[in-house]
């Protein structure tokens, strides 16, 4: 099943606020995401991200769905946490921590409530690093203010403007290869699958320097070389006061954060000290 | 009979392992061609991975179609298009993975562009068994999905059996079949 991902128009705040504030935002998200281990504050992220989301008038079913299809491997991460996780290795070496072992004759893999705990913060963490893919295509002009090489910039611009392109090229050569009796990649073992790899990439590849060579013509035509870093824009992005403002709350939520970080809040501590708190 | 330092010095004669000044161009040259190869490869990793194209090799754990074309794509964009194909293919599984891209992108653009065929397999393959999954498994580590070090680059390492065939077969498919390609590769 492929990922959607495409940007979804809207009129609310977020929509309308500058690129800069929102590319910040989501770089923001990500790294206070870092800084917590416990699930109610990894939790309360994820609830302000499933909030702004709302507030977009954006259905989080439909947003959600790159998270479902991220669940094995949110499964995976959170049995790996709470066997290997650094709160439930530190807690197994008391033994009354000790809830259960995974493999009990040989008394391997200790688990214990830390763990848990921790490994659900884990978990949501994923989820939240997961949820956060919010279409960057603003983000060009966000760089190019930011003094982002202009060349760079046109570059990674033109590169989003192709996806689409070669999803379409890509879900064609898959079903003309399929035609030929390609298996696809999902069939037979490992070595059947590396071979069926180049099957596909292989003219994804050729289309690839094909499409390369016609846009340096068309750049060229377009008269890319000639002062590129003072060409205009038809659309340009300028800070307005909901901006300024935006940015000032997501600096007071990064010293926040920092200061609850390095004054020892945020650890699956909390959690566990609380649910030892209802066990009493 | 040949002695085996004379054999050596012979085999490093047929197959020399740089590239001349003249065959390697200037490191941060950006024309309007390179722009066009990192745009086409950054666009078809970003599609590769939103189609979900790829290998699965245990439930779960899925090896991307487009680490294949973060590997060989920066031979043609050069060391500047490496970063954007990197930052393209990085951000369709969340900002976390674009520090994790770029570094590579750049590394495999300077293989290519330093050495001659067939060393730059040689050397991709081994900084595929070393410096890819160190680097993915100390970001592992910083986000705290795979806590312990050497489970994760386990983890990675294993992606190794799907990408170095598949990198090693690709390129020599496109050095024989396109002569763009192989005029670029080398």
């Amino acid at each position: 099943m492929g990922l959607r991902i495409e940007v979804i128009p809207g009129e609310s705040f977020l929509h309308k606020l500058d690129a800069r504030p929102k590319f910040l935002l989501f770089l923001l998200i990500t790294v206070i995401v870092i800084y917590f281990t416990d699930p109610i504050y990894v939790g309360a992220i994820m609830l302000a991200v499933l909030l702004l989301t709302r507030a977009c008038n954006i259905s989080i079913r439909k947003t959600g769905v790159i998270v479902k299809a991220s669940s094995p491997l949110l499964i995976m991460y959170g049995l790996i946490n709470v066997v290997l996780g650094p709160a439930n290795t530190l807690a197994a070496k008391t033994p009354s921590n000790i809830l259960f072992y995974l493999m009990p004759v040989m008394n391997w893999f200790p688990v214990t409530p830390q763990g848990i705990v921790q490994s659900v913060a884990i978990c949501i963490r994923y989820a939240i690093v997961v949820y956060l893919l919010q279409p960057v295509v603003d983000i060009v002009l966000a760089l190019v203010k930011w003094k982002f090489p202009s060349s760079l910039a046109l570059g990674t611009s033109i590169g989003f403007n192709f996806v689409p392109v070669f999803m379409n090229t890509a879900a064609s050569i898959m079903d003309a290869q399929a035609c030929r009796g390609w298996k696809g990649l999902k069939s037979g073992n490992l070595a059947d699958r590396v071979r069926a790899l180049p099957v596909l990439l292989v003219p994804l590849f050729l289309h690839g320097i094909e499409s390369a060579q016609k846009i340096a013509v068309a750049i060229e035509a377009k008269g890319f070389g000639y002062n590129l870093a003072k060409r205009t824009y038809s659309r340009e992005i300028r800070l307005r006061t909901i901006d300024y403002v935006t940015l000032a709350v997501e600096c007071i939520i990064f010293v926040v954060s920092t200061i609850l970080y390095y004054t020892g809040y945020g650890t699956y501590m909390f959690t566990y000290s609380l649910l030892s708190g209802l066990r009493l | 009979m040949l002695s085996t330092l004379e054999s050596n010095r012979a085999l490093l004669i047929i197959m020399p392992i740089f590239k001349t000044k003249e065959e390697r161009g200037s490191i941060w040259a950006f024309g309007s061609l390179q722009i066009g190869y990192a745009a086409a490869f950054g666009g078809l990793a970003f599609a590769l991975r939103a189609l979900g194209i790829g290998i699965p090799i245990a439930p779960g754990m899925l090896m991307d179609a487009r680490d294949v074309v973060a590997i060989v794509g920066p031979a043609f964009s050069g060391l500047a298009g490496a970063i954007i194909i990197g930052i393209l293919a990085a951000l369709p599984s969340a900002v976390f993975s674009v520090q994790c891209y770029v570094p590579l992108t750049m590394m495999h653009s300077l293989v290519f562009r330093y050495l001659k065929w067939p060393w730059y397999h040689v050397i991709n393959s081994i900084l595929l068994l070393t410096v890819y999954p160190t680097w993915w498994a100390v970001w592992y580590q910083i986000f705290g999905f795979i806590p312990n070090f050497w489970v994760a680059f386990a983890s990675n390492l294993i992606a190794d059996a799907v990408y170095i065939p598949s990198n090693i077969i690709l390129i020599e498919i496109l050095r024989r079949y396109s002569p763009a390609a192989k005029r670029i590769i080398g």
